[in-house]
């Protein structure tokens, strides 16, 4: 990645960040937040490749991580993870459309979020299991609201790097 | 570039990316290595992008609570008249009481909260995603707030100081189910339970209070201020929500609602003791 599209990302990064800190952690809807950080790792791996799906997940759960008192990589790790099995299960979609885009956020921000809580508690972080189901529906609806705009702002930061590795045509490989 | 090699430098990146992520964590998990250090870098660096990002977001976040939550906003708004109308009423027994609490307390020379200096903090950063159960505050160690104090708002117990980086704190809310036991006393009967995070934001007891022992729903609990209990004495902890029994019928459960609203906190007080307050 060119030093200019690696600024780029991180401003939308920073962006990200802020509008989770400062809007969507604070509105709570059935006891549960949003959490648009995740998105940002979904949008990526869709916008490019696993690769960079999983390089930009990394990095912001990284930072998210440095801000929570939780214990530090395990977002990181579940971001990367994400990030990865977006940009890899895109490349099996036999065509990109709106649809199947909508549904891979929304199935890739449920396994997050789950994998996550699995994560946290092998940390020794004691989650509540009842709760779950409502943060997983609020995720889930949140980062399906916001996965277009998002990755508008990651396509414009990606740039031609970012064009070169999407798929919106009839593609299959084997 | 062929596919077979593109898939080959995904596998590495992930890998190393998992690696990094395990080394960190294992870093944190033995509180050695520069995670503390890039924490408060990280918090500090962040301050003024929050900030900013608050100024700008502070009528959105406020349009949506007056959208969303007109009809609680009318509710609370009503309770707190008829509550406002009992208070009232109150006030006049109440100085009364706390005359003759203080010169019991004075009596027996008990520690009381009022004596214990405090700090006054704004809440500057609230739980930011579903598995955070922390707050952050804008005092650190330079006003001598150190790890384990107990954090309250006039309504009682918050929290306790979980890590304190130069000019901020951050604080564990006593709903976290990572919170440690707090034990406290019922008002009315005097027994101690250990009260530990339950569902729902509640607090529950299931140990300590006994059977044939007295419970109103309503009855108000205090930091007990025993050896077990971390706080000093007579911080409001919550009031009793329901009563039932542990599963081999020998001692009550309580299922107690915090006293302290920990949603939309903006102030709160760090109480400046930790184990001499006891």
């Amino acid at each position: 990645m060119s030093g200019v599209v690696v600024a780029r990302v991180a401003l939308v990064g920073l962006f990200v960040l802020m509008l989770q800190v400062c809007m969507v952690s604070q509105v709570v809807v059935i006891g549960a937040r949003g959490n648009i950080v995740l998105l940002f790792a979904i949008a990526a791996g869709l916008e490019t490749d696993a690769r960079r799906g999983a390089i930009c997940g990394f990095a912001l759960g990284l930072v998210l991580d440095l801000l929570l008192d939780t214990p530090a990589g395990i977002s990181a790790l579940t971001m990367a993870l994400v990030g990865y099995g977006v940009g890899s299960a895109k490349d099996l979609v036999l065509r990109s459309s709106r649809l199947t885009n909508l549904a891979l956020v929304a199935l890739a921000s449920a396994a997050g979020t789950l994998l996550y809580a699995g994560a946290a508690v092998v940390l020794g972080v004691t989650v509540d299991a009842a709760a779950l189901p409502a943060i997983v529906v609020v995720i889930v609806a949140v980062n399906a609201l916001l996965s277009t705009p998002l990755r508008w702002a990651l396509r414009w930061a990606f740039g031609s790097e970012g064009q070169t590795r999407r798929r919106d045509q009839l593609v299959f490989h084997r | 570039m062929p596919r077979s090699r593109r898939f080959g430098r995904s596998r590495f990146t992930l890998v190393v990316l998992i690696l990094a992520s395990l080394t960190i964590l294992t870093l944190d998990y033995r509180d050695t290595g520069p995670i503390q250090g890039l924490r408060g870098v990280a918090a500090t660096v962040f301050s003024p992008f929050r900030s900013a990002g608050d100024t700008v977001a502070t009528p959105f976040r406020n349009g949506w609570h007056g959208i969303f939550g007109y009809d609680d906003l009318k509710d609370e708004n009503a309770d707190l008249r008829t509550q406002i109308e009992q208070l009232k009423g109150q006030e006049v027994a109440d100085a009364n009481a706390a005359a003759e609490n203080d010169a019991l307390r004075r009596m027996q020379d008990l520690p009381v909260t009022a004596d214990i200096p405090r700090v006054v903090a704004e809440v500057i950063s609230a739980p930011l995603t579903n598995f955070d159960t922390t707050i952050e505050i804008n005092r650190g160690s330079g006003e001598g707030i150190k790890v384990g104090m107990a954090v309250v708002t006039d309504a009682g117990l918050v929290g306790r100081v979980v890590s304190v980086l130069g000019g901020r704190s951050r604080v564990q809310l006593i709903t976290d189910l990572d919170f440690p036991v707090v034990g406290s006393r019922l008002v009315d009967s005097g027994d101690v339970g250990l009260a530990e995070p339950g569902t729902d934001g509640n607090l529950l007891i299931d140990a300590g209070i006994e059977l044939d022992t007295a419970v109103e729903r309503g009855e108000a609990l205090v930091t007990s201020g025993t050896p077990d209990s971390d706080y000093p004495p007579g911080i409001p902890v919550g009031r009793v929500l329901s009563v039932g029994r542990t599963a081999d019928r020998t001692e009550r459960t309580l299922v107690i609602e915090p006293a302290a609203s920990l949603e939309g906190l903006r102030f709160v007080a760090v109480l400046l003791c930790d184990q001499d307050c006891q």
